[in-house]
């Protein structure tokens, strides 16, 4: 079967500097599709050449069966898009706003005023419809933003960190609201930094890093990617890793790493048993444990192994390079 | 195929233009403050400077002096609308209308038509306001020019501040080099003093100045007089419009999205 979209071999260079350095993936009809990975490892360069809003410097872009340097405004038709910041003109009620969007998508005429009733009573903003969008708030400007980049039905519908900057209550809304529209049969690319909402949300994930694509598959393929077996991680005092390193090398053969103060390791074989007797020679070594915890690996865990950097670390360094440019 | 295409871009740039005008009338703030400073103007300079002020040509410097206020409000609004597209592209709203299947050179001639329809009102408004003051308007077939005038003034400085900017991405550097360019346009035409005044050098630098043409059409059509003919400011006019049209087109076309 055809995919829904097909990237083949995408490249973006800015002057000198590859943002997206040969990225290939397709994507079936109706699949949500993620796209994972720290800030400026070209997630959003991506999306933006699929949208349109950049050119492609090489590489093939398919959307429905349409090559979107052949047909870019069929192809910008089909697409819906929802941004990491909320765009909406505060100036306007949402009522115009949701009607500014329709007409740049030549909704006819007639068929406006009931698509966007309809679409206000989907974001429950009916009350206020013909209130300046400047009084809402930040949940309200989201679920109108949300509504009104499916004005047009798009098939295809792209969210560029849907819950950045939300909070819980707003996340899990979010959450269901995609699933819904996964349900009607709509196909989503979503970009993300949480591994748990790829985790939660997605049928395939791309883990992108400098421009590559550096692993791809169901979260579940992913996660098995990195050995079977159960992640072991001890937080104790800085002086004494090392010593709790060579212990679990002499006596259980576990090759471990360690930042800071946190161990870790993978158990692959009988792992309550070896967690057991790991606690046990804890005990007896007499070095101060802090925590002792055995997980099933996270894609946390993939990243790590894949780019040797947690997430979390790689999007600090980004913060700080961009604050960096910033201040300059 | 394409017939249908051109309908959707004559679209696009009708909804971007009433965007422009719906935003306008909602900002009841924005319409106060553009109408501040041309008032200030007209209250300092046309009746307190000109009360001392007897023209060689002969006639109220009011009358010489309103075209030229009207001149300036169109130039200071048209280009602060270049703004628009910094806050545009700060909020996101560039993409968001990038994203949608509609070209970029639609975009830019609904910013400009919106812009000029906002500058038009104003300076009807100015016009009415100097009229109760004292001002003389001349009643001739040539005043239905007037408003011609006025949207190629603010045509030609709206694409002036569109192109400014696309490349310009910060604000304080906006402002600065927006009153680089303003300053010397309004101070070096004949907006509150006759060319004739002029030394010789300061004259081929006037004449080099779109706004000197804007306004002595201004003149003509509403006080009754002017130092070129009307054909040469009306086709002054057009010239400049068109090539600050094509100028701003070509710089958006270039500009950062992000």
């Amino acid at each position: 079967m055809q995919p829904f979209v097909d990237v083949k071999n995408l490249r973006k260079l800015f002057g000198n500097f590859t943002a997206v350095d040969g990225v290939s993936f397709s994507i079936g009809k109706g699949e949500i599709f993620g796209i994972l990975g720290p800030n400026g490892a070209g997630k959003t360069t991506t999306i933006s050449t699929i949208l349109g809003i950049e050119k492609q410097t090489d590489g093939k872009i398919v959307v429905d069966g349409l090559d979107n340097l052949k047909h870019p405004k069929e192809v910008k038709q089909i697409i819906g898009f929802m941004a990491q910041e909320t765009i909406v003109d505060s100036e306007l009620t949402g009522r115009q706003n949701l009607a500014l969007g329709a007409d740049l998508y030549h909704i006819p005429k007639s068929e406006i005023p009931s698509k966007v009733s309809f679409a206000l009573r989907e974001s429950q903003l009916e009350k206020f419809a013909d209130v300046k969008a400047s009084n809402y708030s930040g949940g309200m400007k989201r679920r109108l933003y949300l509504v009104k980049s499916m004005l047009h039905e798009p098939k295809l519908l792209i969210l560029d960190e849907p819950t950045t900057g939300l909070d819980i209550q707003n996340r899990v809304q979010m959450w269901k609201d995609i699933r819904k529209l996964k349900a009607d049969g709509v196909t989503i690319i979503l970009t993300t930094q949480y591994l748990e909402e790829a985790d939660a949300l997605c049928d395939n994930i791309a883990i992108i890093d400098h421009g590559k694509i550096i692993a791809q598959g169901t979260p579940s393929q992913l996660k098995k990617m990195i050995a079977s077996g159960n992640v072991l991680e001890i937080i104790t005092k800085p002086e004494n890793v090392e010593q709790v390193r060579k212990m679990l090398k002499a006596k259980f053969g576990l090759n471990s790493t360690a930042v800071n103060d946190k161990i870790e390791a993978t158990v692959e074989k009988s792992p309550l048993d070896t967690f057991q007797r790991i606690l046990n020679a804890l005990k007896s070594s007499k070095a101060p444990v802090l925590s002792v915890s055995l997980r099933l690996p996270t894609l946390d865990d993939v990243f790590i192994k894949l780019t040797g950097a947690s997430l979390r670390d790689a999007e600090q360094k980004a913060d700080a390079s961009q604050s960096n440019k910033a201040v300059r | 195929m394409q017939k249908g295409i051109d309908k959707m871009e004559i679209n696009a740039v009708y909804v971007l233009w009433l965007r422009d005008i719906k935003r306008f009338i909602r900002a009841k703030s924005r319409i106060i403050g553009i109408l501040m400073m041309p008032l200030f103007f007209l209250l300092g300079l046309g009746l307190g400077l000109g009360s001392l002020i007897h023209l060689s040509t002969g006639g109220s410097y009011l009358d010489f002096i309103v075209p030229g206020i009207i001149g300036m409000s169109l130039l200071f609004t048209a280009v602060s609308s270049g703004t628009a597209v910094l806050w545009d592209r700060q909020f996101g709203f560039l993409k968001e209308i990038l994203v949608t299947p509609n070209s970029r050179i639609s975009i830019v001639i609904g910013r400009i038509l919106g812009g000029a329809s906002t500058a038009l009102i104003q300076s009807v408004i100015v016009i009415l306001i100097s009229i109760l003051i004292g001002f003389n308007i001349h009643m001739s077939p040539a005043l239905i020019l007037a408003p011609v005038f006025m949207a190629l003034i603010a045509a030609t400085f709206i694409g002036l501040g569109l192109t400014l900017g696309s490349f310009i991405s910060d604000f304080q550097g906006f402002q600065l080099v927006t009153s680089f360019f303003t300053m010397p346009l309004f101070f070096l035409s004949n907006g509150i003093f006759p060319i004739s005044v002029l030394p010789q050098f300061v004259k081929y630098i006037t004449y080099a100045n779109p706004l000197t043409y804007g306004i002595d059409g201004l003149r003509i059509t509403l006080s009754g007089s002017g130092t070129f003919s009307i054909w040469t400011d009306l086709a002054a006019m057009l010239i400049s419009t068109a090539i600050m049209i094509a100028l701003s087109a070509y710089a958006f076309k270039k500009t950062d999205v992000g």
